[in-house]
């Protein structure tokens, strides 16, 4: 569990956009978690239970007390997320705006692009994680990407087909 | 050209590792003839990558003392079934690959710990601590010795602590990106109150504690739990040093003595 903390942090910060917010919402996660360990079944994937205890935390209490809304985003509707291409650049993207324009994307979006991207779990484990199925799960990602790519370089010509649920398995 | 046009779900798979082999042949195939497919995946490429270095700060600070003490201070005893027990040797400890932040994430901990080098652990008196859990106050010969020359799986004394025997194992010895490093526990009066697991490298100048974790009651015996988070904060080390697997018994009798021993 505590190789795991700078993971939970970064999930943490995804979803709450927040740094105080995301440790406490990482501290409750380990709490849940060591108060819970016998409901952990041997075999599954750790990083995806401490993740799902963390993001059903996240929905149950601390994102209800920041008055967040949830908006699923299912639609083939592109959110704007772009800035003017203000942040469109031909150099070397400084990370922070690659994170600010992360942060702009709606939140079940912001999950599986941190979930799948940065801590690496399958498409599988996401979907464990998030409780959706796995085409959804698809479905969010590539259109948290292509509205990453739009903000960050003005990727206006990537619209995303309609999508093919269930497509690759 | 192939059947079945190329969804971008299941393009970002093919970019992702997660397609099955015959799809992604076909995929493959059609991001070879169409420029634009080509172009996508570029972008899923591109970012996944950026995703992944937008955290990486994140991923790569200390992580905050508070968070270190909910998983390393109050953790219960496991409460599920008994695993098979790990022989004391193998530790637990099992290469794997080292995430980016894992260095960090290490010396944080050996930094929130208080801990430096060359010392012995020693009860501090404190009457909020448990024995045998605390701090590290002074130079322990014993221990140094027992680290250059004490085979693995042995557990022998190296100090009293009030009348009870404190004993130092050797649990296994690794060679590493900076030199020979040797994971140990110390344990007092039995093991029942817990102990301390650590690691000691030798780099060249004899050997250091770099990195000292309270065990939990119940997990320093000759098994360890898989969730003892003492023994993962040693494995997490390790793997920040590029460690090689445990050296088995002749192997570590070479190391130690063209280490020099002591």
């Amino acid at each position: 569990m505590v190789a795991l903390l700078p993971r939970l942090r970064a999930f943490a910060l995804a979803l709450s956009r927040s740094r105080t917010d995301a440790d406490d919402l990482v501290q409750a996660a380990c709490e849940r978690a060591l108060s819970s360990l016998s409901t952990y079944r041997e075999g599954t994937n750790f990083d995806a239970w401490m993740m799902r205890i963390l993001r059903n935390l996240w929905i149950d209490g601390y994102r209800r007390r920041k008055g967040e809304v949830l908006i699923d985003i299912t639609d083939p509707v592109h959110d704007p997320v772009g800035q003017d291409g203000r942040v469109a650049t031909e150099a070397r993207m400084a990370l922070n705006s690659v994170r600010q324009a992360i942060e702009t994307l709606p939140e079940e979006q912001r999950a599986v692009l941190v979930l799948v991207c940065v801590d690496g779990l399958s498409y599988r484990d996401a979907a464990h994680v998030l409780d959706a199925p796995i085409g959804t799960v698809m479905s969010r990602l590539a259109r948290a990407r292509a509205s990453l790519a739009n903000a960050l370089e003005g990727n206006a010509g990537l619209p995303l087909r309609p999508a093919g649920r269930e497509a690759a398995r | 050209m192939t059947d079945r046009k190329v969804t971008d779900e299941m393009l970002m798979a093919f970019v992702d590792g997660e397609i099955d082999a015959s799809t992604g042949a076909e995929v493959a195939e059609a991001i070879r003839r169409d420029a634009e497919l080509a172009r996508k995946a570029e972008m899923f490429g591109r970012t996944r990558q950026l995703s992944a270095g937008a955290y990486a700060d994140v991923l790569s600070e200390p992580v905050p003392n508070r968070l270190l003490e909910t998983v390393l201070g109050e953790q219960p005893a496991p409460q599920n079934t008994p695993r098979s027990p790990a022989p004391l040797q193998a530790a637990r400890y099992q290469r794997r690959s080292a995430p980016a932040w894992s260095l960090p994430l290490a010396a944080c901990i050996a930094l929130a710990l208080g801990l430096g080098g060359g010392y012995v652990l020693r009860d501090d008196g404190s009457p909020a601590s448990p024995p045998g859990s605390t701090a590290l106050i002074e130079e322990a010969p014993e221990l140094l010795a027992a680290l250059a020359t004490q085979p693995s799986g042995e557990a022998r004394p190296i100090s009293t602590d009030g009348g009870a025997q404190r004993l130092v194992s050797i649990v296994g010895t690794y060679r590493t990106e900076t030199g020979l490093c040797r994971s140990f526990l110390i344990t007092t009066g039995g093991g029942s109150n817990g102990g301390v697991r650590g690691l000691a490298c030798n780099r060249g100048s004899g050997y250091r504690i770099e990195l000292a974790v309270r065990a939990p009651a119940g997990s320093t015996g000759t098994f360890t739990p898989a969730s003892d988070s003492a023994a993962s904060a040693i494995d997490s080390y390790l793997d920040a040093l590029h460690a090689s697997p445990a050296l088995d018994r002749q192997q570590e009798e070479d190391a130690l003595q063209n280490a020099g021993g002591k």
